[in-house]
């Protein structure tokens, strides 16, 4: 037995560090200077962080598409797209009972593509919806329950910012990634569909109709939604498909999607000069953040590796007598339960690169890269569903935050229907891989 | 906080605020880029003699280096404005459940082991690095921009402004907690 003292005092530092509340990113690349000065490691070690930080991270062609999708999220966001969705589908089912439950599932999908960030899309989708819910007399279960969890879609649903990362930290190329969550993501919101369905047909009194109805012409109907539902929908998914068809890298799509965000933004009358000027604010601060994070464990893991992190990690699994089913259990749990704690950012910058060795020596019969775009899959399902497992999950954490008069427990209530649901497409993806790379192989 | 530590703050978020306007022509170059390499074409203008940074013609390479410096720009700078700002990612979690001076002393003492060391080395090796760059007159190795040591200079100087950063907001935490005065807020 190798001793391992070095990087398990690490890891507790880096545990106490973050549980304090500083940000992040810096605990991580503090941690790693103070460990290497402290285990004598020679100062010049630490001028390999500055050549990673270059050439790693800020030469990286393929992050330039986080601020270009960050930005094209915000203007989509900002374009008021998502409100006046909510309105013409709400008139549109306005005799249906549910009518707003499924506007507000579309649009959670539709606007998955904005910042990925999980707190911002969770108090965005409630703040326009939760009121015309509660006025619409809807079951505030329901409702809370459906705000979380279309508001964490995000996270799955291409053009996810997660993906693109995991692509980076997995060495696996980011359509495929895209690709492959296509599947998995349409089971998902369809399974949310059916549910919201069911409740529809046999719980009307949970979801009725709006008493008050608008009157709206046939025609001012049809406009609005080719206006806010068809041409962001275009938008997507001429940034998937020439991203999926090869005829651009990432980044490049993430440009014609911002220029398309640009467009929408102009056309619906929103791009005034402060808008613009606050989501480019936004833009700069959210990619750092993002980026920054990357950058604090970049130096994080080289200190780690030297004083041998990846050995113990290795030894702890004992890859060679635990069956790979076993091991990438434990993986997704760990990851299930650092997902109360941790956003995705710090996920997949921090536990990725360590656990990645790992589940590429693991034998499920197929290619590498196909282990490691099921892997990225399957991981980005998990986190979803752990955002929104009581009592700790991040997005009801956040819904709290919007609507402080919503009992707790109605929350809680209202996420289990979600959460089983989202168990039941996690199991679907780890039991038949096919669900995830069933296209990426096919567009081959 | 005294007011002039929160000038000299707002002071050091300005280059973010700069550098987020890049953003656009980001857009933009990339768009332009695309257009031309579907075209088959690699120069956009070409000039007799040598120009700095640009060499003898702005060519799609030299967009492509332009889109990653602005990206690194946006983020070396955006990080010291996201710091003041409280936006890096943070675990919450336990310190929701700590006194507003507690909160202050977590601030002051992760300012000070942590952000600090970690932007001294960047900072001082990260100089050497863009000095390195400048003697060798290093440019792009695919008739990009040349004169990468811009670029690569941007790495000590973002850090020694984040460091400094991390240094006034510790003094003012001090001052605050010695005044007892405990507002969180910076901006």
């Amino acid at each position: 037995m190798i001793d391992h003292l070095g990087p398990e005092l690490m890891l507790l530092g880096l545990i106490a560090g973050i549980f304090s509340g500083y940000p992040v990113a810096f605990v991580l690349a503090g941690i790693g200077i103070l460990f290497a000065v402290a285990n004598g490691i020679p100062m010049l070690f630490l001028s390999m962080g500055v050549q990673r930080i270059y050439s790693g991270t800020l030469t990286n062609w393929l992050l330039v598409a986080i601020p270009l999708f960050v930005f094209m999220g915000l203007m989509l966001e900002r374009s008021g797209i998502a409100e006046r969705l909510m309105r013409s589908l709400a008139s549109l089912f306005q005799r249906t009972p549910g009518g707003y439950a499924f506007s507000v599932m579309i649009i959670g999908v539709i606007m998955a593509a904005s910042t990925g960030i999980i707190g911002a899309s969770v108090v965005m989708m409630g703040m326009m919806s939760l009121p015309a819910m509660r006025e619409a007399k809807y079951d505030m279960q329901l409702a809370s329950g459906l705000i979380a969890s279309s508001g964490t879609l995000g996270i799955l649903l291409p053009p996810s910012i997660m993906l693109i990362i995991l692509g980076d930290q997995l060495r696996v190329s980011v359509g495929d990634l895209f690709m492959g969550a296509i599947v998995p993501g349409l089971v998902l919101s369809g399974l949310y569909f059916l549910y919201l369905g069911a409740v529809a047909i046999f719980q009307p009194h949970r979801v009725p109709a709006p008493e008050v109805i608008e009157r709206r012409s046939m025609g001012e109907t049809a406009w609005a939604l080719t206006r806010d539902l068809l041409a962001p929908m275009a938008l997507i998914l001429s940034v998937l498909g020439t991203i999926i068809a090869g005829i651009a890298t990432p980044t490049e799509s993430a440009a014609i999607g911002a220029t398309g965000a640009l467009i929408l933004a102009l056309l619906s009358r929103k791009l005034t000069l402060n808008a613009l000027r606050g989501a480019l604010h936004e833009t700069t601060k959210t990619t750092a953040m993002i980026v920054f994070v990357m950058i604090g464990a970049s130096i994080f893991s080289v200190v780690f590796r030297r004083l041998g992190g990846d050995a113990m990690i290795l030894d702890l699994f004992n890859i060679h007598e635990t069956s790979p089913y076993t091991v990438l259990f434990i993986i997704m749990a760990l990851v299930f339960l650092l997902g109360f704690f941790l956003d995705w950012v710090e996920i997949t910058a921090v536990v990725v690169p360590i656990v990645a060795p790992i589940v590429a020596q693991l034998d499920f019969g197929l290619p590498g890269d196909q282990v490691m775009i099921w892997f990225a899959i399957a991981l980005a399902v998990n986190l979803q569903t752990s955002f929104l497992t009581p009592p700790f999950g991040y997005a009801l954490f956040y819904l709290r935050g919007i609507a402080p008069e919503l009992p707790i427990r109605t929350i809680y209530r209202g996420v289990i229907p979600f959460v089983l649901i989202q168990i039941t497409a996690l199991l679907l993806v780890i039991i038949f891989p096919a669900v995830a790379l069933w296209l990426p192989i096919a567009q081959r | 906080m005294p007011r002039i530590l929160k000038r000299l703050l707002a002071l050091l978020c300005l280059p973010g605020a700069w550098a987020s306007w890049l953003t656009l022509p980001l857009i933009a170059t990339i768009l332009i880029s695309v257009v031309w390499a579907k075209m088959g074409m690699n120069t956009l203008i070409g000039w007799e003699g040598q120009v700095p940074v640009l060499g003898r013609a702005l060519t799609v390479n030299s967009l492509y280096d332009m889109q990653w410096y602005i990206f690194a720009l946006l983020v070396l700078f955006g990080g010291i404005w996201a710091l003041r700002d409280d936006r890096h990612v943070s675990v919450d979690f336990l310190s929701l459940m700590m006194s507003p001076r507690q909160r202050l002393w977590v601030r002051m003492i992760g300012d000070l082991i942590f952000l600090l060391p970690f932007c001294a080395i960047i900072a001082w090796y990260g100089f050497a690095f863009a000095e390195v760059a400048f003697r060798t007159a290093e440019g792009s190795t695919q008739g990009g921009l040349n004169a990468r040591w811009l670029i690569k200079a941007m790495l000590p100087l973002s850090f020694a402004l984040l460091g400094l950063m991390g240094i006034l907001r510790a003094l003012g935490t001090a001052i605050q907690l010695a005044r007892g005065d405990l507002s969180e807020d910076i901006q």
